[in-house]
């Protein structure tokens, strides 16, 4: 059993768990870009909510199955087509042998999500199936997929029940996104403080990927812009390189950096860094690490009987 | 005194560690329920599953962390590992710049970096990358102007005071001193990393056919 990649798009890539604890060794997170999509694909097609899926970058692309199977579409909206007939994101759709299925462009937001009801066959790198395009293993051999790329697929269970996701529980997205920060280890060099910090609108521009997003807009004001000494960022980090424009620390982002770290996307917030795609404006606004804690809680309980055992992270 | 903790939401730093408890410290926290330890330079960062425990339970833990008193010196834990590198050309790319720089001549670069102590810092840049110090005062030693477009696997550089080993062919901004045998990083090995913070290296001169004949000839 297969599924054919007629069209992989800008950038489509096999993404699931992240590799764990593994940072130490200079091995970024990676994984799904927006995690809670991933789940919500995951679930429709009745799989681990972190179970090996195709993460699509803005779309559009094409794909085909050999043999009946389920599959379900989450994530940045977008037209969803099978054989040219509409088709709707969040609930199982059923393919036949044959069928085409088409992602359109995304409308807003920037990654799509394709879950499939038969595993995607390759191996497990490190403890997860996900690629990290920039080091270069992971998924299908250790890169993005291209046109004509067949991927194995495992046996497909049949009698996938059909479900959709329940409207409260679809994420919305739209061109514009708030971002929940703390104060990042080097905040007292804004000159400003972190509360500035809340004024500013920023742009994503063009060079952004699954590593980092470079912000445009009104560069900070730092005290000092001399580097540090080199320690750990982690994903949702807020570098502030010399030229004062923010660069956000994505998923398959390095592990360690020098530039001033002037704030932290909250836990609860992360998974919408992979749903920032070039153009779209953020703002950032500063809470305290207790209050992060207590809005991932409440954010979890919001999708728990949906999505039980859901971490974010 | 209490060393400074920064904390976020679902991760926390040490920091102002000298380098020896950096390692100390992230050997004491081995084992202890954190996602990720992540040592940097003067720093040693620890993640936490917020579902697993609170904010103020991770803080309490790195807290006591932090008082941590041991006896032992971390390296011991880890076998030094022995590195063979070739100081020849076209492996030395920029061996005369930072000789210059050193103030001693090129001949004597070689006998100079093999002689210092070096120790891994901290892991970073890209898997497997490692950042090498010890305790020799090193000039600043800056980065090229012009980065490079391709650095070869195994490159040794030396960039500021750290001497920095890239485990993939790739660009790179490092002065360029020589290359080793060794993989630094290979995902399927069952141990990926060839070198852990913490551990000690020693370099072991090779010539340039030797590394030919270790590395398969690839140049």
């Amino acid at each position: 059993m297969t599924l054919t990649v007629l069209k992989a798009g800008l950038q489509s890539s096999i993404q699931a768990a992240p590799f764990r604890g593994l940072r130490k060794l200079a091995v970024p997170s990676g994984g799904a870009a927006d995690g809670l999509s991933l789940a919500l694909a995951n679930r429709l097609v009745g799989q681990p909510l972190d179970t090996a899926a195709i993460e699509i970058t803005l779309g559009p692309a094409e794909f085909r199955a050999d043999r009946a199977l389920a599959v379900a579409v989450t994530g940045a909206p977008c037209q969803v087509q099978i054989n040219g007939e509409e088709a709707e994101p969040h609930q199982t759709l059923h393919l036949n042998a044959g069928d085409t299925l088409s992602i359109g462009r995304v409308w807003a937001g920037c990654r799509v999500y394709l879950a499939l009801s038969a595993a995607i066959r390759v191996p497990e790198v490190l403890g997860t199936r996900s690629t990290l395009i920039g080091a270069g293993f992971g998924g299908l051999n250790g890169r993005a997929l291209a046109d004509g790329d067949v991927l194995a697929l495992g046996e497909d269970g049949g009698d996938t029940p059909a479900l959709v996701t329940p409207a409260e529980l679809q994420p919305f997205f739209g061109h514009g996104f708030v971002l929940r920060v703390v104060a990042g280890p080097e905040s007292d060099r804004l000159a400003l403080g972190m509360a500035a910090l809340a004024r500013k609108r920023w742009r994503v521009s063009s060079r952004s990927s699954r590593m980092g997003l470079k912000l445009q807009g009104n560069a900070i004001d730092l005290n000092s812009a001399a580097p540090i000494r080199s320690g750990a960022v982690f994903p949702g980090i807020i570098q502030c390189p010399p030229d004062g424009l923010p660069y956000l620390i994505g998923c398959e982002g390095q592990t360690t950096g020098g530039y001033p770290r002037i704030g932290q996307v909250i836990r609860a917030d992360r998974h919408l860094i992979g749903q920032l795609a070039p153009n779209a404006t953020m703002m950032l606004v500063p809470v305290q690490p207790e209050q992060a804690e207590q809005i991932l809680h409440e954010k979890l309980k919001l999708w728990t009987d949906w999505l039980p055992g859901l971490g974010l992270g | 005194m209490t060393q400074p903790i920064y904390c976020a939401d679902d991760w926390l730093m040490i920091q102002d560690l000298p380098p020896e408890r950096v390692a100390v410290l992230a050997a004491a926290a081995d084992g202890a329920g954190w996602d990720n330890i992540v040592p940097g330079l003067d720093s040693l960062s620890l993640a936490w599953n917020p579902s697993e425990r609170s904010l103020e339970q991770a803080r309490a833990a790195a807290e006591a962390l932090a008082a941590h008193v041991s006896d032992s010196p971390p390296s011991a834990a880890v076998a030094p590992a022995t590195l063979h590198i070739c100081y020849e050309q076209p492996w030395a790319h920029d061996a005369d710049i930072v000789a210059e720089l050193l103030g001693i001549s090129p001949d004597t670069l070689p006998q100079w970096h093999g002689a210092q102590d070096w120790r891994v810092a901290m892991l970073g840049f890209q898997p497997g990358f490692a950042y090498l110090t010890c305790d020799a005062r090193i000039p600043d030693i800056p980065r090229l102007a012009d980065p490079r477009a391709r650095v070869e696997a195994g490159s040794v550089g030396l960039l500021g005071q750290i001497c920095g080993i890239y485990p993939h062919a790739g660009p790179g901004g490092w002065p360029i001193i020589g290359r080793i045998a060794e993989t630094l990083f290979d995902p399927h090995a069952a141990s990926p990393a060839l070198l852990q913070a913490g551990q000690k290296v020693r370099f072991e001169r090779i010539d340039a056919n030797t590394l030919a004949t270790r590395t398969g000839g690839a140049a």
